[in-house]
């Protein structure tokens, strides 16, 4: 298995979605290939950010009380 | 089988979701207003997120809620109520996006330089600290199909098969554009933390 052959498995990789056969090679290939480690990890890293993201904690709201009026006003 | 007992106990908490949604349908304001507050930052999260845009996200938010207070009667409560209300939200950006002419499968292929795999021989080449600030921002910058799918799944937690459903595209074509979302957000957060 070379790198792009590994990175395109990469999502079904941790979908849990492959063979035995091509999880072991691509592990193989991991083992001997630094650089695809990182991909591995970046986009790892990505989906696990992805997650917190939901609780949308960090994003700027705007005003929910003058878009409440809005909506009264649109609605009659 | 199901006894009055059982009936009576299954009676929606009082200011539940379920309960507000019955007293809003049957005309109370006042319960409506509780669900708006209730369910703002979500319904504009998610809007946000699609969108990639604050003032879109802002009429589609309220449009969806127009839509809410026209529709909260058809709320069975077989479903929770959040997954219901986050699929109406959903379908309001779809429908923003069809009025857009947004092919949710074409643009995401055409005008966009293809993904490259950039690869370092160490760690100098790494993606630096991928914080929530960086990833909203690089989401913001992907075409409308990458980003649908990578919200939908990534962070709203969506299987590929209800994607595809709500995006009317084939399942396969879900998962091959959230492998590229996420290989292309990987590619952004590295263009910009180089750019720093
Ligand atoms: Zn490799």
């Amino acid at each position: 298995m070379n790198c792009s052959q590994a990175v395109e498995l990469l999502s079904e990789y941790y979908a849990d979605a492959l063979d035995e056969n091509i999880i072991i090679e691509i592990k193989t290939h991991l083992l001997e290939c630094q650089p695809c480690v990182g991909i591995f990890d970046d986009v790892t890293l990505i989906v696990t950010t992805a997650r917190i993201l939901r609780d949308g904690e960090h994003i700027p709201y705007p005003d929910e009380q003058v878009l409440w009026q809005r909506l009264t006003v649109a609605r009659h | 089988m199901a006894t009055v007992a059982d009936v009576e106990t299954l009676e929606p908490a009082a200011d539940s979701d379920v309960d507000l949604a019955r007293r809003a349908a049957e005309g109370e304001d006042a319960a409506f207003e509780a669900l708006y507050h209730r369910h703002f930052r979500r319904v504009y999260s998610l809007c946000l997120r699609m969108l990639g845009n604050p003032t879109e996200a802002e009429d589609l938010t309220q449009e969806t809620f127009a839509n809410l207070y026209r529709k909260v009667g058809s709320f069975r409560g077989d479903s929770q109520f959040t997954t219901w209300l986050h699929r109406m939200t959903v379908n309001q950006v779809l429908m923003h996006f069809r009025k857009r002419s947004v092919k949710m499968e074409k643009t995401t292929f055409e005008g966009e330089t293809p993904i490259q795999i950039v690869k370092g021989t160490e760690n100098a080449n790494r993606m630096p600290v991928v914080d929530r600030i960086a990833l909203e921002s690089a989401i913001q910058q992907l075409a409308p199909g990458y980003r649908s799918v990578f919200v939908l799944h990534d962070v709203e937690g969506y299987e590929h098969e209800e994607i595809a459903r709500m995006l009317g595209i084939a399942e396969g074509t879900s998962k091959s554009q959230l492998h590229k979302a996420r290989l292309k957000l990987r590619d952004l957060i590295r263009k910009q933390a180089a750019l720093n």
